[in-house]
C-alpha cells in the first residue's frame, strides 16, 4: 500500500513534468487549425506551413548564428580562463569566480536592462551583435563551472611529464591538457548551444528588429497560436533531446553529473 | 609540483575573460546602479542630475513595494510547490530504484525537462488551459463539465501552475543529489530501530537533505523573482510581477531611472535571499560534500 | 592539425559576428545606377502598428527594386519610443508613429524632414491631415499621412444581439470576465470619455487633473473584474475574439476585418460617449541607412491603388480619397472614404500627453490592484 503511494506519486509528478510535452507533440500532427479535444483528423500540415514560414526561418537562422558565434567566444575566452582559474591561486580568485557565475545567478531581466541601458553608450547598438555579446557574459559561467570540475580531475602528471619531456607552458597547454579534456569542451558547448537557442531574458531587451527563435515563437503566441508552434516547438524538443544525449554521454566520460 | 608558468602568461590566460566580464557584466550593473539615481524626463531621455527620488517612490507608491511584496510571496509559493512535487519524485528514484541503470534513465527524465526551451514550456499550458484548450476539451469530452470552465487560463493560478512546471527539475535535481549522498546504512537503521517510513523519511531523510531542498527552493523563488514571460502569456488582468513592471518602465513608460532602480531593489532583495539560503544550507549540512 | 583546428576556432566568431551587421552596406553602394538596380539586395525596414508592413501591399514595392521589406510591429506608443530612444533607432527606416507622439518625436530629434516633392501624390492626400501642424517645423515636414481610425467598441454579434449604445456594456455583470481592452494608457482616455471629461474640452482627456485621474482609476478599478485579459497586440484580440475568451471589447477596425474573413460575425460601433480615434503618419528615422529607398517607399505607398490595399487589409480610413476606385463599396463604407469629416465629428484625436509618467504608472497601479 505505502509502495503504492510511493510510486503512484512519483509517476503523477513525472506525469505533470511530461504530458504538456506529450501533447505539443501530439497536436502537432493535428489537422485542424484550433486545439481542440480529441483530435479529429491528423496530418503533417503545420510541419508544411512551418517550413515556409520565411519569418521563421529567418529566426531560426538568426539563432544558429547567434548560438554558434557566442559559444564558439565564450570557449576562446572561458577556456583558458578556467585553466588559470584551477591551476593559479592569486588575490581576488574568489571574487572572479562568483562575478563568472553572476549572470546566472541573478535574474535574467536585471542583466537585461543593465545591458539595455549601458551597451548603447559604448556604441552596441541593439542588435544581434548586441545580443550575441549578452549571450557569451552568460555562456562563459556555463563553460566556467563545467570545465572547472574536469580539470579538477584531470591527473597533474600529465601535465608534468610534459614538462618534464621539453614542452613549454603553451605546448603543453595545447597539446596535452586540451585534447585531454576534449570531450569536457564538446560537451560544454553543445550544452552552450542549447542555452544560446533558448534565451530570452536577457535576449529580450537587447534584440531591435531580427529575431531570434525564441522570441519569434513568443511573438507568435502574442499575436495568436495558431498549431504551426506545436510543429516548432516539437522539432525544437526533439533538438534538444539529441543534443543533450550526446552531450551527457561526452560529459559522463568526463564528468560525474551535469552540474549547474 | 613547479609552477613553469611566468606572470605574463598567467595574465594572458585570465585577462580576456576578465576584460570581457568587466566590459560587458561589471559596468552595465555598475552603469543601472548609477542610473537609478538620476531623473528622466516625461518621455525617458536620462536626465543628468542625482537623486534619490526613484527609490523614494519605490519605497512610498503601494505600487512598488506591494507588487514586490506579491511578487515575493508568490515566488515563495512556487518554491513549496516544487519542493512538494520534487520530494516523493526524488525518493522515489534515490530510494526505491535499485538497478543503476533505470536511475540513470530516470534522472536524465528529470534534467532533460530542464533543458527544453522555456518558451516551449511555458506555450504548452496555453493550449491546454484555453477556452478551447485540452483540458476543457477532455473534461468536456469525458462528460465531467458541460460548459467550458473560463477561468483558468489568464489568471495567477495558470501563471504558478506553469512557473511551479518549469521549475521542478531545477529544485528536483539538488534534491535528488542530496538524497543520494544519505548513507543507505543511516536509513537502514532508522528502520532498524522500529521507525516507520513516513517517520525515517521526515526525521532523518528530510533534515539529512535539508541543504539540497534550501538549494533547491532557493533556485525556483530566484527564477521566479526574475520571471516576466509567464505573467505575460498566462496571466490575468490581475498578474503583475516586479519583474513585469521593471519590463514596462524600460519598454514602455520609459522610465529608465525608476526601472533601474527597481531592478537594484530586486537584486539587493535576490543576493540577500542567496546569502541567507547559503547561510542555512550551511548550517544544515552534515555530510561536508568534497 | 590541432593548430588549424584552433586557427578555425578563432575564426569562426570573428566572422559571425561581422556577417551580422553587414547587411545592410549594399544600400549605399553605386550611386549611379538607376533606382531598380540600384537598391538590390538592401533591406528597409519599417516599425510600424500590426498591418502596416503587410505583403499584400510590400511585396510588389520589393519585387519592382529587388529589396526586402521587413515589418517589426510595435504595441503601442510608448513603446515605439522606447524602441527609438533605447539604442535601436538605426534599425529602421520608416516608423508609422500616432498623434500621441508624433509631435514629441519630431521635437527628440527622432526623425528627418522628408520631401514632398519627392512623393508624386502627396499633394492629392487628405487636405485636412496635411495640414495638421504638429508634424510641422517651419518649412520642414516630418510625416506623411497615412491612416487614420478609431478605438471602436469591437463586439462578437453572435452572442451581443443588439448593437450597444453605451461603453456601460462593458460594465454590465452579464459579460463579467468577457471583456478585453488594450494595455495601454489609452483607457484613462476612454474612463475620462464614459465620465464626460471631453464635453467641452476635447483636450481634456490628455491633460486630467488629480481628481480627475482619481475617477478614472475608480472607474478602471470597477471595470477590472469584468476583463478577462488586457491585450497587447491586435492578434491576441483576433485570438481572444476566436478563442470566446471574449465577447467585447475596444479594438481598432483591423480585428473585425480579420476575423470576418475568416468566418465570425464581429461588429463595431462608436457609442454614445464618443470614442477615441488616432491619426497615423510615416516618417522616416533620423540614422536611417536607407534614407532614399525609404522615400521611393513612400511615394509608392501614397499611390491610390497602394492605399486601397492598405485599406483592404486594415479597413483603416486612408489619406488618398483617389483610392476609392480600387475599393469595393463595402470597403468604401466601411473606412467612410466617402465621408472624411464622419470620425472628425466624433472621434477624439489622441494628444500628446504631458504627464505622460503619470498616466503610465497610474496604468500600472490599476493592473497591479493596488488602491
Amino acid at each position: 500500500m505505502r509502495r503504492i503511494f510511493t510510486t503512484g506519486s512519483a509517476a503523477l509528478v513525472l506525469a505533470f513534468i511530461y504530458i504538456p510535452l506529450c501533447a505539443i507533440i501530439w497536436y502537432s500532427f493535428s489537422a485542424e487549425s484550433v486545439n481542440s479535444f480529441p483530435i479529429k483528423a491528423y496530418s503533417l500540415e503545420w510541419y508544411k506551413v512551418m517550413a515556409s514560414d520565411e519569418s521563421l526561418l529567418r529566426a531560426v537562422g538568426n539563432s544558429l548564428r547567434v548560438a554558434f558565434a557566442s559559444t564558439a567566444f565564450a570557449l576562446l575566452i572561458g577556456v583558458p580562463a578556467t585553466f588559470a582559474l584551477h591551476k593559479f591561486d592569486f588575490t581576488g580568485k574568489r571574487m572572479v569566480e562568483r562575478i563568472v557565475l553572476m549572470p546566472i545567478t541573478l535574474p535574467g531581466i536585471v542583466t537585461g536592462v543593465a545591458m539595455l541601458s549601458f551597451f548603447p553608450r559604448i556604441g552596441v547598438e541593439l542588435s544581434l551583435l548586441a545580443v550575441g555579446i549578452g549571450h557569451v557574459t552568460f555562456l562563459l559561467a556555463i563553460v566556467v563551472t563545467q570545465l572547472l570540475s574536469r580539470f579538477k580531475r584531470l591527473d597533474p602528471n600529465l601535465e608534468q611529464a610534459a614538462y618534464d619531456l621539453g614542452a613549454t607552458p603553451l605546448t603543453a597547454f595545447f597539446t596535452v591538457i586540451i585534447p585531454n579534456i576534449r570531450t569536457a569542451i564538446i560537451g560544454a558547448a553543445l550544452l552552450c548551444l542549447v542555452l544560446s537557442m533558448d534565451e530570452i531574458p536577457v535576449t529580450f531587451f537587447l534584440i531591435a528588429r531580427d529575431n531570434t527563435l525564441p522570441i519569434e515563437i513568443y511573438g507568435m503566441m502574442r499575436r495568436g497560436i495558431t498549431p504551426e508552434v506545436n510543429a516548432i516547438s516539437t522539432l525544437i524538443f526533439l533538438a534538444t533531446v539529441v543534443i543533450l544525449v550526446i552531450s551527457l554521454r561526452l560529459m559522463r566520460t568526463s564528468n560525474d553529473k551535469v552540474i549547474k | 609540483m613547479t609552477t613553469v608558468y611566468t606572470t605574463r602568461a598567467k595574465i594572458l590566460l585570465l585577462a580576456p575573460m576578465i576584460a570581457w566580464l568587466t566590459a560587458f557584466l561589471l559596468l552595465p550593473y555598475f552603469f543601472i546602479f548609477i542610473q537609478s539615481f538620476l531623473q528622466s524626463d516625461a518621455f525617458g531621455n536620462v536626465v543628468y542630475s542625482f537623486t534619490a527620488e526613484s527609490y523614494i517612490k519605490i519605497f512610498s507608491n503601494k505600487l512598488y513595494y506591494f507588487t514586490l511584496f506579491k511578487t515575493l510571496a508568490m515566488s515563495c509559493l512556487v518554491a513549496v510547490l516544487c519542493v512538494i512535487l520534487s520530494l516523493p519524485l526524488a525518493y522515489f528514484i534515490a530510494f526505491k530504484v535499485q538497478s543503476e541503470s533505470r536511475k540513470t534513465m530516470l534522472y536524465t527524465l528529470i534534467v532533460l525537462p530542464f533543458w527544453v526551451s522555456y518558451i516551449v514550456r511555458a506555450y504548452s499550458w496555453k493550449i491546454i488551459l484555453g477556452q478551447f484548450g485540452i483540458l476543457n476539451g477532455f473534461l468536456m469530452y469525458t462528460g465531467i463539465v458541460s460548459e467550458p470552465l473560463s477561468f483558468i487560463l489568464y489568471s495567477d493560478f495558470a501563471t504558478i501552475i506553469c512557473l511551479v512546471y518549469i521549475f521542478t527539475p531545477f529544485v528536483a535535481i539538488p534534491i535528488y543529489t542530496a538524497f543520494e549522498q544519505i548513507p543507505k546504512s543511516l536509513v537502514e537503521a532508522s528502520k532498524d530501530l522500529g521507525a516507520g517510513s513516513w517517520t525515517t523519511f521526515t526525521r532523518v531523510i528530510i533534515p539529512l537533505a535539508l541543504p539540497g531542498i534550501i538549494s533547491g527552493a532557493t533556485f525556483a523563488l530566484v527564477l521566479t523573482m526574475g520571471d516576466f514571460l509567464a505573467p505575460i502569456l498566462l496571466g490575468g488582468p490581475n498578474t503583475l510581477f516586479i519583474s513585469n513592471i521593471v519590463q514596462n518602465l524600460f519598454g514602455t513608460s520609459n522610465d529608465k531611472p525608476l526601472g533601474s532602480a527597481l531592478g537594484i531593489v530586486v537584486l539587493a532583495l535576490i543576493v540577500l535571499v542567496l546569502e541567507v539560503s547559503t547561510y542555512f544550507e550551511k548550517k544544515y549540512s552534515s555530510f561536508k560534500s568534497s | 592539425m590541432r593548430r588549424n583546428f584552433l586557427l578555425s576556432l578563432l575564426a569562426i566568431p570573428a566572422f559571425m559576428l561581422f556577417s551580422c551587421s553587414s547587411e545592410k552596406k549594399d544600400a549605399a553602394a553605386s550611386a549611379n545606377k538607376p533606382d531598380s538596380l540600384k537598391y538590390k539586395g538592401a533591406t528597409l525596414n519599417i516599425l510600424c502598428w500590426e498591418g502596416y508592413a503587410d505583403e499584400k501591399f510590400t511585396k510588389a514595392f520589393a519585387d519592382k527594386y529587388g529589396v526586402t521589406v521587413k515589418g517589426t510591429y510595435f504595441s503601442s506608443s510608448d513603446e515605439l519610443v522606447s524602441k527609438l530612444q533605447g539604442g535601436g533607432g538605426a534599425s529602421y527606416d520608416i516608423i508609422s508613429p500616432s498623434c500621441d507622439v508624433a509631435s514629441y518625436i519630431v521635437d527628440a530629434g527622432l526623425v528627418q524632414p522628408i520631401d514632398p516633392t519627392k512623393i508624386a501624390e502627396f499633394n492629392n492626400l487628405s487636405e485636412l491631415l496635411r495640414n495638421m501642424s504638429d508634424v510641422k517645423r517651419g518649412n520642414d515636414v516630418f510625416g506623411m499621412p497615412f491612416t487614420w481610425g478609431p478605438d471602436y467598441l469591437v463586439y462578437n454579434a453572435d452572442e451581443i444581439k443588439e448593437e450597444p449604445k453605451s461603453w456601460n456594456l462593458f460594465f454590465d455583470p452579464k459579460y463579467k470576465g468577457k471583456i478585453s481592452v488594450w494595455d495601454d494608457i489609452s483607457n484613462i482616455y476612454l474612463m475620462g470619455q464614459i465620465l464626460g471629461f471631453d464635453k467641452t474640452d476635447k483636450a481634456a482627456l490628455y491633460n486630467m487633473n488629480e481628481e480627475q485621474l482619481k475617477q478614472v482609476k475608480e472607474k478602471l478599478m470597477k471595470l477590472k473584474p469584468q476583463i478577462r485579459k488586457f491585450w497587447a497586440t491586435a492578434g491576441e484580440l483576433d485570438n481572444l475574439f476566436k478563442n470566446k475568451e471574449v465577447v467585447a471589447a475596444v479594438g481598432w477596425p483591423i480585428t473585425p476585418a480579420t476575423l470576418n474573413k475568416q468566418g465570425m460575425n464581429l461588429k463595431a460601433v462608436i457609442p454614445q460617449e464618443g470614442a477615441t480615434g488616432w491619426i497615423d503618419r510615416l516618417m522616416i528615422t533620423k540614422s536611417s541607412p536607407n534614407k532614399d529607398l525609404a522615400m521611393l517607399y513612400l511615394d509608392f505607398i501614397s499611390k491610390p491603388e497602394n492605399m486601397a490595399k492598405v485599406a483592404e487589409v486594415t479597413t483603416y480610413s486612408i489619406a488618398h480619397q483617389g483610392a476609392k476606385q480600387f475599393m469595393s463599396p463595402e470597403l468604401q463604407e466601411l473606412t467612410y472614404i466617402n465621408n472624411m469629416t464622419y470620425y472628425h465629428e466624433r472621434l477624439n484625436f489622441w494628444q500628446y500627453v504631458k504627464e505622460r509618467k503619470k498616466y503610465n504608472e497610474l496604468w500600472n497601479e490599476v493592473k497591479s490592484g493596488v488602491q
